[in-house]
């Protein structure tokens, strides 16, 4: 049994180590191939929809002035119930997973999953 | 029963859930964020468990029937969870894939306190485990890393505290799982701190040291009051004495339960083995114990045995053969190398005067060659009691060869008692 577990864990560890690798190079790629486009490749969508002054106060307070154009590039933001929402962090910390269609109308989705209860989301509001 | 009882805890955990999804749609939009979610809950199910297994409880003992048991569960529970707890952020990284920004927040700590401290939870405890399962340290020093291991289950705790998943919106999820966690961070502060001073334990001083070949034979006199055990228990002993090393290691106890006095015989193996033969009259002792249920089938019945004591295995069957009822039939077969490692043959003689249903052997390795079971039947008039209890203890190469010939000549599984002293 012993050898079982040590070969397990033995695998495990080394998938955790590929994932790092397979991500570190997924990061390096996709950096330099959209560094001069990203603007308008990435997120075409959410930017269209995001030009507004309030949406801009209401990124990532922790972004410094040198990264706002990359924040702004990835911003996320969806429609719902006649509202505008910021969902760009929302995004990652969803426990649905990142269901996300930036730049369009999730009325009908929230619904399904959520009813009307508009007040989950309100502190993503713009 | 014992294993049992942590398979149905987890059973339990991917109940509850379940119950957290609306239905297969829930599950199917997004099965590996499904699979990644079950993972780490089940993973946090073991982990709490593991941790509680290891303060050595006695409920949780009676529950294994044994601390061996209780230690290999231990092992298995705290091997699986780690797996189960690494394949949690990649099967998260997979679904995020393409999104390797995203991916990046499942491997590295970032801004996300919920996230960050589940990741550092995770690397710390793979970390200690990659010493515990690969790491050749000597044995204080891998019990000084394993101890840390508190710190990535306070970390996970929080992490589960802190994330906005199904545990944060089902209230019985929630509650199972913080029941089991606390119950694990409790189980770990009181090993970890309270035990040394407030588990179960005697003091004793040390009345007679005496040096046999391989063998130190230590009689201990109890400075309080004696402790209680069963023929067949053993206990963690650890002296006062820096140069012996304080930390504790069990022995069998191999002396009559009744008498004031208890003996202990330790061969030299390590260090620490080694330098217990410098302790000296006066010198205290701590025990902590009983442990071990060893003996309990032979003393709770009227069953016939067969004992099988190899080396230093020898010690627990010099308790229980003060045990034996009447009723009681036994062969006792003490196997050593060679014929002056035969510590206790002088008691054992003294002791067979008066016991006519006690039937004893030596067997010496060097004359006859190792003690198989074939050569056990053959003594036996070709037959074994097919009612009698095997009762086998001895060096872990003897006692897995011993099995094994067992099993091969037709002996049920159930009828062999043994335990597996390898506890790390």
């Amino acid at each position: 049994m012993k050898k079982t577990t040590k070969l397990l864990v033995f695998l495990s560890t080394w998938a955790l180590v590929i994932s790092f690798v397979v991500v570190a190079i997924g990061i390096n790629s996709s950096n330099s191939a959209n560094t001069p486009t990203a603007v308008t490749s990435t997120n075409s969508s959410a930017a269209t929809t995001t030009n507004t002054p309030s949406a801009n106060t209401n990124s990532s307070s922790t972004s410094t002035t040198a990264n706002t154009t990359q924040t702004n590039s990835n911003r996320c933001v969806v429609t719902v119930n006649g509202s505008q929402y910021d969902v760009t962090q929302l995004q990652y910390t969803h426990s649905g997973g990142n269901v996300f269609s930036c730049g369009t109308d999730m009325t009908a989705t929230f619904e399904s999953m959520h009813g009307t209860r508009w007040s989950k989301i309100a502190r993503y509001k713009i | 029963m014992g294993n049992l009882v942590v398979v149905g805890m987890t059973v339990i955990t991917g109940f509850l859930w379940l119950l957290t999804k609306t239905g297969y749609f829930a599950i199917g939009a997004d099965p590996l964020r499904a699979l990644s979610q079950i993972l780490a809950l089940v993973g946090a199910t073991l982990l709490a468990i593991n941790f509680i297994l290891a303060a050595r409880l006695k409920v949780v003992e009676d529950l294994f029937k044994g601390l061996d048991k209780v230690y290999h569960a231990h092992h298995w529970t705290g091997a699986l969870a780690t797996v189960f707890l690494i394949n949690h952020p990649i099967w998260l990284v997979i679904n995020a894939i393409p999104q390797y920004q995203l991916a990046k927040l499942y491997l590295l700590p970032s801004d996300s306190k919920a996230y960050t401290l589940g990741i550092l939870a995770l690397y710390s405890m793979l970390l200690l485990i990659l010493i515990t399962l690969y790491a050749k340290i000597k044995y204080d020093t891998w019990l000084k890393t394993h101890k840390l291991m508190g710190f990535p289950l306070l970390l996970a705790s929080l992490h589960m505290l802190l994330i906005t998943s199904d545990i944060s919106r089902s209230p019985a999820l929630r509650l199972w799982l913080f029941a089991l966690t606390g119950c694990a961070l409790a189980a770990y502060f009181y090993k970890a701190f309270l035990y040394k001073s407030y588990g179960p334990q005697g003091l004793y001083r040390v009345a007679n040291v005496q040096s046999q070949g391989p063998y130190t034979l230590l009689k201990l006199r109890p400075v309080g009051e004696r402790m209680k055990f069963r023929a067949g228990q053993f206990a963690f002993l650890s002296t006062g004495n820096q140069t012996i090393g304080t930390e504790p290691h069990p022995y069998s106890f191999a002396s009559n339960p009744g008498d004031n006095i208890v003996q202990f015989a330790i061969k030299n193996l390590g260090d620490y083995t080694k330098n217990m033969r410098k302790s000296q009259a006066g010198d205290e002792i701590t025990l902590q114990g009983p442990y071990g249920r060893f003996g309990d089938a032979f003393l709770n019945s009227d069953r016939n045995a067969i004992w099988i004591g190899g080396g230093v295995g020898i010690t627990p069957f010099l308790s229980l053969m003060h045990k034996i009822k009447p009723k009681q039939q036994v062969e006792w077969f003490y196997s050593v190398n060679k014929p002056e490692e035969a510590l206790f043959e002088k008691i054992i003689q003294e002791a067979l005067q008066d016991k006519p249903n006690l039937r004893y052997r030596l067997h010496v390795a060097q004359k006859d060659g190792y003690l198989t079971a074939h050569k056990i039947r053959e003594k036996l008039g070709g037959t074994i009691d097919v009612a009698a209890m095997i009762m086998l203890c001895g060096p872990p190469a003897m006692m897995a060869a011993m099995k094994a010939q067992l099993l091969e000549i037709g002996i049920a599984p159930s009828n062999i008692i043994y335990e597996d002293f390898s506890l790390r």
